[in-house]
């Protein structure tokens, strides 16, 4: 997939509002008394975007614009990073698959999140070197990343929000004490790669608790949102032929766009 | 059984809440203009439709995530906030979930819950 739905020229996806759709195919058999049978067709399943931008700037009209043209409308496949979601996969569970857990880290249960249901996550570096949790996110490498959490420790421990692409890596160390705090990392990778890696990396013997994981396609961060095995990444496809671009004024523009999940791609 | 979950003031639903009470019954008219009548259920179904404005973020995904665990055909045990009564029995009953950003910390979406039939 060699297109990009493109951030603008702030490091945003879209502008409010967005809307969001979720959408599945239930065959159902209702009976006479009132019960049904119901099945899942789960091959059918999509997710639809209604992205209306406004006081968009000439430059940035002209980027999607451009875009549209190289997608020719509803014709090709692109990557498309939801701007209304958590991009990691399973946030609240590092036993899943999609997490690359360093062979030297234990993790447990913690305490209470202070965000989100259930339990933060314990995680004690047990090696000699440093150690990582990173999830890899089929994602543009250049693109500007939140890349977020929350973070606590008995004793002041360091905490690196690292990530890295193809040829480029960047980390930003943050000190997690008693209290809970957010420690953000928002910067952009100097990568024309696709495919982005993001991870927590602690000390020797450091011991934390880290819970709200969170990858936002933007500069800043949003409130949590707790994920299951769908990250933010997304084959897709505009759900138009035509783009209207309004000029509203000078460097005033607006336009609207709807993209859909594309399917056997 | 997993319950629908609440939002961070603890309450499930917000103004206005509709509930639905369904009977279903079966009417048979003779010539005479008398009728006949009979159920086909005995008890009544309820469904909700809750429709939430003004949820954060975080609330949000969870309802999102609520739906991806539970589409229409999986069941969930609903308490209804107007009489506090729990239906151990509920489901979605919605193909489509539409959820709309107004603004930061600014969601709104409607989910409708049907009562299944034991």
């Amino acid at each position: 997939m060699n297109l990009v739905y493109p951030q603008l020229s702030s490091g945003a996806l879209a502008h409010f509002p967005v809307m969001k759709r979720r959408a599945v195919r239930v065959a159902a058999n209702e009976l006479g008394d009132g019960s049904r049978v119901l099945w899942l067709d789960s091959g059918v399943d999509r997710t639809a975007w209604i992205l209306r931008y406004s006081g968009l700037s000439d430059q940035d009209c002209k980027t999607l614009a451009d875009f549209f043209d190289a997608a020719a409308g509803r014709l090709r496949t692109f990557a498309f990073i939801d701007p209304t979601a958590n991009l990691l996969a399973w946030s609240f569970d590092p036993s899943k698959s999609c997490w690359n857990v360093d062979p030297m880290l234990q993790i447990s249960a913690g305490s209470q999140a202070p965000v989100g249901p259930g339990s933060a996550i314990r995680i004690i570096n047990a090696g000699q070197a440093a150690q990582r949790i990173s999830q890899t996110l089929a994602a543009p490498g250049w693109f500007w990343y939140s890349f977020s959490l929350y973070a606590r420790a008995d004793s002041p421990t360091t905490v690196r929000l690292a990530r890295s692409a193809s040829g480029a890596s960047a980390s930003i160390a943050h000190v997690a004490g008693a209290a809970w705090n957010r420690l953000v990392a928002s910067a952009t990778l100097n990568s024309a790669a696709f495919g982005i890696d993001f991870a927590i990396e602690l000390d020797p013997g450091a011991a934390v608790e880290v819970c709200a994981i969170q990858v936002e396609a933007q500069p800043n961060s949003s409130a949590y949102k707790r994920t299951g095995q769908q990250n933010g990444v997304y084959a897709a496809r505009f759900d138009q032929d035509e783009i209207e671009i309004n000029a509203d004024g000078p460097d005033q523009n607006s336009v609207s766009l709807r993209i859909v999940t594309a399917r056997g791609d | 059984m997993t319950e629908f979950p609440t939002l961070k003031t603890g309450a499930v639903a917000q103004y206005p809440l509709q509930r639905t009470s369904i009977y279903s019954t079966e009417i048979v008219q003779f010539l005479d203009g008398s009728e006949q009548r009979f159920p086909n259920f005995g008890t009544p179904l309820r469904r909700w439709l809750i429709r939430l404005d003004q949820l954060d973020e975080t609330e949000a995904a969870e309802l999102a995530q609520f739906f991806e665990d539970h589409p229409p055909n999986a069941t969930f045990a609903f308490t209804d906030p107007l009489d506090g009564t729990t239906y151990a029995n509920c489901s979605i009953d919605q193909n489509e979930f539409d959820l709309t950003l107004d603004a930061e910390a600014r969601a709104s979406l409607d989910i409708v819950i049907r009562e299944n039939r034991p």
